[in-house]
């Protein structure tokens, strides 16, 4: 998918450089030895047009002859008057003291349009023929939230309650949006509906926190907030800086429920307490394939299903026994000097594959000069951007900062507001809606910022899912994930190879690549 | 893709270039016919500020010295125009149809809607690939000013001779509406 996106931004690269002026067709002489030379020195058949002093025009279309006396044109020619009505045509003898100009004309023979833009629609048509075959990897999920700046789909600071996926799975969630210093009082936000899903908005909330200079802020995994100083990066890893180039391993090709360890050794410049693991991280697309074969699965029996599952009322907890618990979450052990072994000090845990989730793990440790992490997670599920050491100074507590003002697609939305307001009928979003929302803060106060959204979402059935129903592996995915995930690893490594390429890919373009414009 | 603006504005570029596609075709003939046509080559000029109409088109019958001789059926009416060059700020000739891939256009402006979370990228490619493809074609059917000097257009004239001496140039007649029409 890469090579074919690639193949395609190549291409018009290429048709900008080409030039592709080809209108040589014509040349014009008062002397016909003169178009005579011209015709010879071409080798594609020619026309020649005789113009009149009177304005009249014989055309000579082919085998015209220039007599041995050079007194006279010979040929079947067409005779037209100024207007262009046609005089009359025959074998004719036109006598040269009579015409002024002479044209000699070549068809032109040019490169058709279609097939300049061949290699593009077969690239077009190779890309839709993989989506097709595989919808699953083109078709990403959940409200994403984006500063108006931002530009491509990755540039997304948060993803609303990822596993929502019905709505007795309605949940709020925090995300930090990245933005460590604001002191404006004006704040927007940009919310989109970037995939074939309902999204169904309960609760959108900023969450303001006061800091002083040099401090920045991290969420924890239980949304406490925590002001720190100081950030001593992982040594000797691939994923230093935060800068989405991240580390990450391909699953098991015999098991999906199998395990990796990274260990992260960090230098610090002085003996330090109150030490705090700062992690950048997101998931793969894995969870997002569980998802849509889950509901592929259900085939046409979707809504029953999802009716029936809603009504049981234990789905949340099915799930969290079920693949999630299989999978694991994203494990963290601090290594004991004393005790000579790894101490489990937390975990990490935040469904989706688009924004990057930076939260910190209080390791309520104290260290010299040295440390040692252990990571245990998932092989194949995770990504992991940047890994740190900082130092906690407080805990705090957020300024809680309601929606002002909706604009949905460039209009303001009176209603959107009432509706996001009210529990009763909360804020429905549909594919391709684009959401300003705009927060009054104190002003003068530097704040960093991080957001809350509470809600679910519906993913849309897609006809290519309808012929993937199987309710058996449906069952199996609930009731025994852990075969589910062995039995499920072979046909995920043939996707997993075209998600990576394609999650990649849509990385690629720098202008507006968010699915709205 | 999911997005109806976006496909809206890509069924619009669609369009787009079906409309320019269409707009010159009764003045002028197919590339694979340039070289059997008896009429002028039709001619966009731009005036200068100060001349009460900006723009003219029409079919270049004759150029001499001072004056462009154009007929223009511009407005559904039959205008005989003398034009002195000095007016002219800048033009673009038309030598023949410009003959857009109305297909690939429309193939390549919907086929993203299958692409999903990249739709937006191949999209975004598509349409500078069309834009450039377009450009070229409809480059290599005219030539404007930044190529050629306004004494230079006098070959692709209906008279490329110059006007014929006791010639009335009212009485001349406009290309017939269906003319190329029926040649194609």
């Amino acid at each position: 998918m890469r090579i074919l996106i690639r193949g395609l931004a190549l291409l018009a690269l290429a048709l900008m450089v080409a030039n592709c002026k080809e209108v040589d067709y014509t040349w014009q002489y008062h002397q016909v030895d003169e178009a005579e030379n011209q015709r010879d020195s071409i080798s594609d058949p020619t026309i020649l047009k005789a113009h009149l002093r009177n304005g009249e025009v014989y055309y000579f279309p082919n085998n015209w002859l220039v007599d041995t006396q050079r007194i006279a044109v010979r040929g079947y020619a067409y005779r037209y008057d100024a207007n262009r009505d046609l005089l009359g045509k025959g074998e004719e003898l036109l006598l040269l003291d009579s015409v002024v100009l002479f044209e000699v004309n070549k068809e032109l023979d040019l490169t058709d349009g279609n097939a300049m833009l061949a290699p593009f629609t077969i690239i077009n048509a190779s890309i839709s023929l993989v989506c097709l075959a595989n919808p699953k990897a083109c078709f990403g999920s959940c409200p994403t939230f984006y500063l108006p700046e931002d530009e491509g789909l990755f540039s997304c600071r948060a993803e609303g309650f990822s596993n929502a996926i019905c709505p007795s799975l309605e949940y709020g969630d925090i995300d930090d949006l990245k933005v460590p210093h604001f002191r404006d009082s004006v704040f927007s936000l940009l919310m989109k509906n970037e995939a074939h899903e309902t999204h169904v908005l309960r609760e959108i909330e900023l969450y303001a926190l006061p800091i002083k200079e040099g401090e920045t802020v991290y969420q924890s995994r239980d949304n406490s907030f925590y002001a720190a100083r100081n950030l001593f990066l992982a040594q000797e890893v691939p994923f230093q800086a935060a800068d989405q180039e991240e580390y990450f391993s391909k699953s098991d090709p015999d098991n999906l429920a199998s395990q990796e360890e990274v260990i992260l050794n960090f230098k610090l410049d002085q003996d330090s307490a109150n030490l705090g693991l700062v992690l950048d991280f997101r998931q793969s697309l894995m969870t997002t394939y569980f998802i849509y074969n889950a509901i592929s699965y259900m085939g046409d029996e979707v809504g029953e299903i999802f009716s029936d599952l809603e009504q049981r009322g234990d789905l949340y907890e099915t799930m969290d026994k079920g693949l999630k618990s299989e999978l694991g979450e994203l494990e963290v052990y601090l290594w004991s000097e004393a005790q000579e072994e790894w101490i489990f000090k937390g975990a990490f845990y935040e469904t989706g594959p688009i924004a990057i989730n930076r939260q910190i793990l209080d390791l309520e440790h104290a260290a010299k000069d040295e440390l040692r992490i252990k990571l245990k997670m998932n092989r194949g599920l995770w990504r992991i951007d940047r890994a740190a050491i900082t130092h906690i100074q407080r805990k705090l507590k957020p300024e809680v900062y309601k929606v002002d003002r909706i604009t949905r697609n460039g209009r303001s939305s009176a209603k959107d507001l009432r509706d996001l307001q009210s529990p009763e009928a909360p804020l429905v979003s549909m594919p391709g809606d684009r959401f300003q929302l705009d927060f009054h803060l104190a002003a003068n106060q530097d704040y960093a910022l991080f957001l809350y959204a509470k809600g679910y979402y519906l993913e849309w059935m897609r006809d290519a899912w309808l012929a993937d129903k199987d309710l058996w592996k449906l069952r199996q995915m609930f009731k025994t994930p852990s075969r589910y995930l062995k039995n499920e690893a072979e046909a995920y490594k043939l996707y997993e190879e075209n998600m990576e390429e394609v999650f990649w890919s849509s990385q690629v373009p720098a202008k507006p690549l968010s699915l709205k414009p | 893709m999911k997005n109806p603006k976006t496909l809206i504005i890509a069924v619009a570029l669609s369009i787009g270039a079906l409309l320019s596609s269409c707009s010159t075709s009764y003045m002028l003939p197919k590339s694979t016919e340039a070289h059997a046509n008896v009429y002028g080559a039709y001619i966009e000029l731009r005036l200068k500020r100060g001349n009460p109409v900006r723009d003219i088109q029409g079919e270049l019958i004759a150029v001499d010295a001072q004056k462009l001789y154009l007929i223009s059926t511009q407005y559904d009416s039959l205008y005989h125009i003398e034009l002195e060059k000095e007016k002219v700020l800048k033009f673009r000739l038309y030598h023949f149809e410009p003959e857009y891939p109305v297909v690939s256009n429309v193939a390549l402006s919907l086929l993203p809607i299958s692409h999903g979370i990249i739709g937006v990228g191949t999209l975004t490619t598509n349409i500078i690939g069309m834009g450039v493809v377009n450009g070229q074609i409809k480059d290599r059917a005219s030539s404007t000013s930044n190529e050629m000097e306004l004494d230079e257009i006098g070959p692709f004239a209906r008279f490329p001779q110059g006007m014929p001496p006791g010639l009335s140039f009212r009485s001349l007649k406009p290309i017939p509406k269906d003319y190329y029409k029926k040649k194609s």
